[in-house]
């Protein structure tokens, strides 16, 4: 087959490719770092660009070329290459380091080696192994200089949150998450369908995002067709999911205890009395002095989730098609979910995905890209997610009241009343559902133009993506109430006082529309590359439209943007480029609302200059620079270069006491009316190294000036009203990503990896037009974003006399067991005047790193991935763990081991206290703890069955049966908690996963 | 070829054009000052909006009353910010600023106002039916809005000693440098205005003829003005303000009451039911100069109905030395006075009927309607200690709560409420407290204050619902002054009056404790009760707020001074 196209490309093209010399049939092979066949790539003829041929499932092709010609690699995971025949006839080419893809979008592709841009990018394989719900929650480590922490909540509503290059702004920290170079929600995306996960880092990276990129940009990249293919993948994975570190709570008894204790320290006779005490450790009365353990009551032990996916990948010439069908379900952890007839109440969540990707060649010179995703999300959980379960589960202690009463009512109270109760909330509150319907949808035009002039392309995007959700109400009421003793006679429960509250209700109904979200991005374009000699240029002249809505007011975007980018090569060894963007934005004032932005890059391929020739441990080296200015259109609010008059207070002045509305001045008319600005400047090193070790080093700083701020932080109340905003922030940041990755095939059977990404970035508020503050230390400029501020506790009061003779905590009384803090100010007097910066922030990690390791051997392999953070503090505040008792609430069994009392001096913790205690609860360096961890993200254990034992099956070509762990272990200092997740949520999971992946 | 470019061209240009429009597209809603200065009912929504600042004080500090941080009640829950006035934890940089924030946000409103309400030009509705009538409220509104600002300046003066003060609409600039004016020059500053605006304001806005503002009844009257004046003077005499003991000043202040309860005798306002001075209709009764009008309402009643009862979250609860400040019955003593008749097992027996009508006892019944319940404030008791939020002093408010609210979860209601900001019953007060300082006995009068104090205080405990025993005759000073404060306390409980009177009379070691109740239930089903003192902080200096510190450090200006004592 391969010699009829080759033939035929002869025949048609005869001319041209005598032109060159006599051509000479090569065979070649082409695999990826890991030795792998690359199949369905393309492989093409610089001088003669008519000539194409495919790799087939061997990663094999045949062309003909002349000596001196080069052949260029177009592989299905866009990584690109340009080899010198030198005469070979047999050719093996490595997609290496070098020839990664580096897109920025826009259609423009290049590569390592030749983009002057700090670009980072995952393939598939480095992220497709934790079987996670989508994209996101795949991210963790696998791409260099993108922080990754995990989300909370149960798995419909588990995100993670990104952040590129740390903090870099004092709000809209955030960077552009991106699909296919569109803005949109990646939350339905499976990484099943993802072939590259690509970061944008530098300004030239961004720059042609407009106001959009400045604090970085994720583009995931799906997969695409192959050519002459044809593929089908199954795989099916199926996880055991447990919560780890679920919170232990005081059994009834010891919270009684706790209490009793609380109420001594705080000056009262004891909440409980003997009798009563007794009867909570006996447990002889269950419904007058219960012992519930809500957590086992509520949850069992084990969830499960199952995914499978079906993918159909391939193509011929003309056509190439990637189709994805993809079916989720998550079983979460009620126990008892069926005990209502007819429905169940577990939390469930089930989606089904289809994405088709085509590239269609029309005519020689016409190509459409459609790529079409549609998802159906479904979601279910016991009552209303504002029931709040975990929240009730770090309520409730034990001693509160019975699941259900002697009558059969839910159990509760007046301190507690019937919708605390987390059992009644799994299994008397009915359910509630959500349903998602996302289609994503774009199509690109691209007609070649070397009609025209050579080199000339022009395009055209069209792009539509709707997301809307539902929501239905099927919750019910119910009445609840309990007995308490009121009297005792002879060591027995003689009289009772009873409490009822809420009523029985029917299954409500409503439903309504939740959100809706509406995008509609145009782009128009035209491309010239052209090499000229030793030159190659490579330009794009274009203009973006983007519409972007979801339902309510001034939510409606409108933003477009003319640039020119201009990439400009010498010899393939000297790279600079050029970016001229100018971009308007709707959110801005008039007159101010178009922004310019240049930048520029350069890189130098040192590996190609002669000197460095006779070094042979380098097999690729680059150095690059970049410069450029980011605009950004984050706003304070809308309309702020306006004065603003809004409604005022009301008032009932009528005769009949009616209402009469209110007209004030509103906030002040900003008089500046620039915009966010972001000045980069990075500093970067790309290498290969002894034939598998790459290397990228980057060193960055980035001034963001002109931040939108308040001007309320210098103006005195006396003004009257609210202050303007104002253009006076400036936020300076700055770090450095080291990434390293090793591959090597030691023999034909073995293979090892590993690899290191490390970010450190650090930033520093230079100016936010911060109020005067009494002591230098108090000042938040010249910190961090986010630093966390709090007292020096300095121990705890040992007693009356300690407190006398210490300075006046002026926060609330404090007894002996409390927190004593250190005067900062020597005044005598601890205030808030006594807090400074403590330990890190709690938003994002200022390290952020990842370690794997890989290996394989005749098919068995394994692989894992660590990753962890640095220079992150954890507020410890969560009530009933770490704040027990006060406003009704529980107490965890770690806080009653490790709290202060008379005897137990040098504790953890202050004493046990019933009521609010200003003193110790506020953030202060007890409640502190060091965040950092590092966690095992993923392991995974796999036989790849061998091709001999295959081949007899004759459909089977590939199979692979796998067990995964996912998240299993975790080293930090919080133990109590998930450090990245600690509050009265619910718990982190863990996972194990097994699974199989067929490939036909 | 041509043609298809110049095609392409054109479409693209259009949509350039195109997409420019849309890049002025918003959807927010900002309105000009010409929407609001030329229409009359957004003109007249500018000084609606100056009285929608107008304070009360159903829980300003975290569901707490003022009431809280005097010795009137104790907040039920240790966290609520008001125990910050009692705990210690009140400093500049927790300085309960709000008086603050809000009386400035209102008099710029009406700086604002003052400022531009002579250009306005209504002349294009001239043919309009209502014109005259408009007209005629318009032009009233300025002296309203004068009297707002007077108003707001008072309770500055009150809290904050000397402040900064202006007529002027205030640039960023201008605010951060001015300076503190003294609060004698603030009080004289009222008056003035006063005496300015009071002939032009309307004693009854229902008897109004053809104006916009006919039967608009919750606007400042000829009486409000009255009421401000007297009771601006009353304080300026007080010691707090008064450091040189200027006896004329009290002769001004009584005048001034004297005036109030003259004008109020002109134009019917009487003393009538106790009782009446709230629930959803207090806003007529027949003694009301002026009410703060809020509205329906049940988050007061959440936040003060005992725990136990469904939905109630206590809050304000009224002290025993409140409680004790209601004197017997029958023999108008305090109980602690030999012979009183005070029986220690049956302590509510037989006292003062408005302390029934103010404070919810144990074994009260039907408190709320829909509790069936009697209160169980003894320790144990449904709606006593320790149950968290319950009754630190055996009590739970009444007063301005409405018995019929029910904040149970399914079968609430609100019901309408209003805070007395002058009643004439507090001038009848005032006015026996001036004239008593100025004359300097119980029983004087002359031909210009024609009543003397004690008269007028028994006309108070004169009241139907009251029948208080009179005053005797021939009261010592002492005697009087004592029996005055107490008749104060019980009187104007929980209407904002005791914190500030202690200050102003520099009577503020008073608040150095309060006394709770702590009933036990007996095995015999009796009661005993056992009174407690808890020390509560006081330091000389809380007599004025202090200014808060942020305020302290934004103004650029050296007479922008601390209060004293605050300054550490």
């Amino acid at each position: 087959m391969k010699r009829h196209i080759l033939l035929a490309a002869t025949l048609m093209l005869g001319i041209n490719s005598f032109a060159q010399g006599l051509a000479d049939n090569i065979v070649g092979e082409i695999v990826d770092k890991s030795g792998n066949p690359v199949s369905g790539a393309m492989i093409g003829v610089l001088s003669a660009p008519e000539i194409k041929v495919y790799s087939d499932s061997h990663g094999q092709f045949e062309i003909s070329a002349s000596q001196n010609d080069k052949l260029i690699v177009d592989a299905p995971d866009q990584s690109k290459k340009q080899v010198v025949v030198n005469g070979n006839k047999h050719i093996k080419i490595v997609m290496d380091h070098a020839s990664q893809p580096v897109n920025i979008g826009f259609g423009i592709k290049q590569t390592v080696g030749e983009s002057t841009m700090s670009v980072a990018s995952a393939a598939n394989s480095d992220f497709n192994n934790r079987s996670a719900k989508n994209i996101g929650n795949s991210l963790f480590g696998n791409v260099l200089g993108l922080t990754t922490l995990q989300g909370t909540g149960d798995y419909s509503s588990y995100e993670p949150t990104f952040y590129v290059r740390g903090l870099q702004t004092l709000a809209g920290k955030n960077p552009l998450v991106m699909v296919d170079g569109i803005e949109r929600n990646i939350s339905y995306i499976t990484p099943e369908e993802v072939e590259n996960v690509i970061v944008l880092k530098d300004a030239p990276a961004v720059a042609l995002y407009g106001y959009k990129g400045a604090n970085g940009a994720i583009n995931i990249i799906t997969k695409r067709g192959k050519y002459k293919s044809n593929e089908i993948n199954f795989s099916y994975d199926h996880a055991f999911n447990w919560e780890e570190r679920r919170p232990e709570f005081a059994d009834a008894y010891t919270y009684a205890n706790a209490m009793n204790e609380a109420f001594v320290n705080d000056g009262k006779s004891p909440k409980y009395s003997a009798l009563e005490l007794n009867a909570f450790q006996s447990g002889k009365y269950p419904y007058l002095y219960p012992n519930v353990d809500w957590i086992k009551e509520c949850f069992k032990d084990v969830g499960a989730s199952n995914i499978f996916n079906l993918s159909f990948r391939g193509g011929g010439t003309r056509m190439r098609y990637y189709t994805l069908i993809n079916l989720q379900d998550n079983q979460g952890f009620v126990a008892n979910p069926n005990m209502n007839d007819g429905y169940s109440t577990q939390n469930k969540y089930s989606k089904a995905n289809f994405r088709t990707n085509l590239d269609i060649d029309l005519t020689n010179t016409t190509k459409v890209l459609v790529n079409i995703d549609g998802t159906l999300l479904e979601t279910l959980r016991p009552g209303l997610s504002s029931d709040n379960l975990w929240d009730k589960i770090y309520t409730v202690p034990a001693a509160s009241f019975p699941i259900k009463t002697e009558s059969g009512l839910w159990g509760g109270n007046a301190t507690w009343d019937g919708y605390s109760n987390p059992v009644a909330l799994t299994e008397g509150r009915a359910y509630s559902k959500a349903h998602t319907r996302a289609l994503f949808a774009d199509l690109t035009l691209n007609q070649d133009l070397s009609a025209v002039t050579k080199g000339l392309s022009a395009w055209t995007r069209l792009a539509y993506d709707n997301i809307s959700a539902y929501w239905e109400n099927h919750t019910r009421e119910y009445k609840f109430g309990s007995d308490a003793v009121s009297e005792w006679t002879n060591g027995e429960p003689s009289a009772y006082s009873h409490y009822t509250g809420g009523k029985d209700g029917t299954m409500s109904s409503d439903s309504k529309l939740d959100w809706q979200n509406k995008n509609f991005n145009f782009g128009i374009g035209t491309n010239y590359d052209r090499t000229f000699g030793d030159h190659s240029i490579s330009s794009v002249l274009m203009w973006n439209y983007e519409y972007r809505n979801s339902n309510g007011q001034n939510n409606t975007w409108y933003r477009n943007s003319a640039s020119l980018y201009n990439h400009y090569g010498y010899k393939g060894k000297y790279y600079a480029d050029l970016s001229l963007t100018m971009a308007a934005s709707n959110k801005l004032a008039p007159g101010h609302r178009w922004a310019f932005s240049p930048t520029v890059s350069a890189a130098w391929v040192l590996s190609k200059e002669n000197f460095m020739k006779n070094i042979s441990f380098v097999d690729f080296l680059k150095l690059r620079a970049s410069w450029g200015v980011i605009n950004v259109d984050n706003i304070p609010t809308e309309g702020y270069w306006e004065q603003a008059f809004t409604g005022g207070d009301g008032y009932n002045l009528g005769g009949n006491y009616d209402w009469s509305s209110g007209w004030q001045e509103g906030r002040l008319a900003s008089t500046s009316f620039t915009h966010e600005k972001s000045y980069k400047y990075n500093l970067g090193m790309d290498a290969s190294l002894f034939k598998g070790l790459n290397v990228t080093l980057d060193g960055f700083y980035q001034r963001r000036s002109d931040i939108w701020v308040s001007a309320g932080g210098r103006n005195s109340s006396v003004l009257g009203t609210q202050s303007p905003y104002t253009n006076g922030g400036i936020v300076d940041n700055w770090g450095l990503e080291l990434g390293t990755d090793y591959t090597k095939n030691i023999t034909s059977d073995l293979l090892v990896n590993g690899g290191l990404n490390f970010t450190l970035s650090k930033n520093k508020i230079v100016d936010e037009r911060e109020e005067p503050r009494a002591y230098n230390y108090l000042r938040r400029t010249n910190n961090s974003v986010e630093q966390i501020y709090g007292l020096q506790a300095i121990g705890f009061f040992k007693d009356q006399a300690d407190i006398d003779n210490s300075p006046a905590q002026q926060f609330s009384q404090v007894k002996p067991g409390d927190i004593k803090y250190k005067d900062q100010n020597g005044d005598g007097l601890i205030n808030e005047n006594d807090e400074v910066k403590l330990g890190y922030n709690y938003v994002c990690p200022e390290i952020y790193y990842s370690f794997h390791i890989g290996m394989e051997y005749k098919g068995f392999g394994f692989n894992a991935m660590f990753q962890g953070v640095g220079n992150y503090t954890a507020v410890l505040n969560t009530k009933s763990m770490y704040w027990p008792l006060i406003n009704n609430t529980n107490i965890s069994n770690y806080y009653y081991e490790n709290r202060w009392t008379p005897e137990n001096t040098d504790a953890k913790f202050p004493r046990l206290t019933s009521e609010s205690n200003e003193n110790n609860f506020r953030t202060n360096s007890v409640w502190l703890e060091d965040r950092s961890f590092l966690k095992l993200r993923n392991i995974e254990l796999y036989y790849k069955f061998a091709n001999s034992l295959l081949a007899k099956t004759k459909y089977i070509k590939t199979a692979k049966v796998y067990v995964r762990g996912v998240d299993l272990l975790c080293f930090d200092h919080v133990k109590q908690s998930d450090p990245e997740q600690y509050g009265n949520n619910y718990p982190l999971t863990r996972s194990v996963v097994v699974g199989v992946a067929l490939g036909f | 070829m041509k043609i298809k470019t110049i095609i392409g061209g054109s479409i693209c240009l259009l949509m350039l054009a195109a997409c420019n429009d849309e890049l002025d597209y918003t959807e927010f809603n900002n309105y000009d000052k010409d929407y609001v200065f030329t229409e009359f009912s957004n003109t007249v929504g500018f000084v609606t909006n100056i009285y929608g600042k107008l304070d009360y004080d159903f829980g300003s500090y975290g569901n707490g009353m003022l009431a809280s941080a005097s010795d009137e009640s104790e907040y039920a829950w240790r966290s609520g910010s008001v125990n910050d006035f009692t705990n210690g934890a009140w400093s500049p940089s927790n300085a309960k600023s709000g008086i603050w924030d809000g009386s400035y946000s209102a008099i710029r409103e009406a700086n604002y106002y003052l400022a531009t309400c002579d250009k306005c030009d209504f002349s294009q509705y001239k043919f309009n039916q209502d014109y005259i009538a408009q007209m005629s409220r318009f032009k009233r509104l300025k002296f309203e809005v004068r009297f707002l600002r007077a108003y707001y300046y008072f309770n500055l003066a009150r809290q904050y000693g000397a402040v900064p003060f202006t007529t002027e609409v205030l640039t960023d600039k201008q605010a951060n440098g001015l300076g503190r004016t003294s609060a004698d020059d603030i009080f004289k500053f009222i008056v003035g205005e006063c005496d300015a605006i009071c002939d032009s304001l309307p004693a009854d806005y229902s008897k109004l003829g053809n104006d916009a503002a006919a039967n608009e009844t919750g606007r400042a009257s000829k009486l409000a003005v009255l009421a401000l004046k007297a009771r601006t003077l009353l304080y300026q005499a007080s010691p707090l303000f008064n450091e040189k003991n200027d006896i004329e000043r009290w002769h001004k202040a009584a005048l001034a009451s004297k005036a109030v309860i003259d004008s109020c005798g002109k134009y019917n306002v009487k003393l009538g039911k106790y009782s009446d001075l709230w629930g959803a209709d207090n806003w007529k009764a027949s003694e009301m100069i002026y009410v703060r009008r809020i509205g329906d309402l049940n988050s007061l009643e959440r936040n003060n109905f005992p725990i136990g009862v469904e939905g109630g979250n206590s809050g304000n609860c009224p002290t025993q030395t409140l409680v004790d400040a209601y004197e017997m019955k029958t023999t108008g003593m305090r109980w602690n006075e030999n012979g009183s008749g005070y029986n220690p097992d049956k302590p509510y027996d037989n006292r003062d009927p408005r302390l029934g009508m103010t404070v919810a006892l144990n074994g009260d019944k039907s408190w709320p309607t829909y509790n069936s319940t009697p209160l169980q404030t003894y320790y144990g008791g449904v709606n006593g200690e320790p149950i968290a939020g319950a009754t630190p002093t055996g009590y739970y408010l009444k007063k301005y709560l409405d018995a019929s609210v029910n904040v149970s979860a399914t079968n609430s209601n609100s019901k309408r409420h209003s805070w007395i900001t002058y009643r004439l019953g507090e001038f009848y007060l005032d006015y026996a407290e001036a004239v008593f300082k100025y004359l300097g006995n119980a029983d004087a009068k002359n031909v210009e204050l024609t009543m003397s104090a004690s008269e007028a205080v028994n006309l108070i405990r004169n009241r139907s619902d009251v029948k208080m025993p009179a005053f005797p005759a021939g009261l010592s000073n002492d005697a009087f002054w004592n029996k005055y404060e107490n008749e104060r306390m019980v009187e104007l409980a929980f209407e904002g009056h005791r914190f500030w009177d202690l200050r102003r009379w520099k009577e503020g070691s008073k608040l150095s404790s309060i006394t709770e109740m702590h009933i036990v239930k007996n095995q015999d089903g009796s009661f005993s009760y056992n009174r407690e003192v808890v020390k509560r902080n006081w330091d000389d200096k809380m007599y004025l707020f202090p200014i808060p510190q942020s305020e302290i450090l934004k103004h650029n200006n050296s007479n922008f001074t601390q209060n004293p004592g605050w300054d550490k």
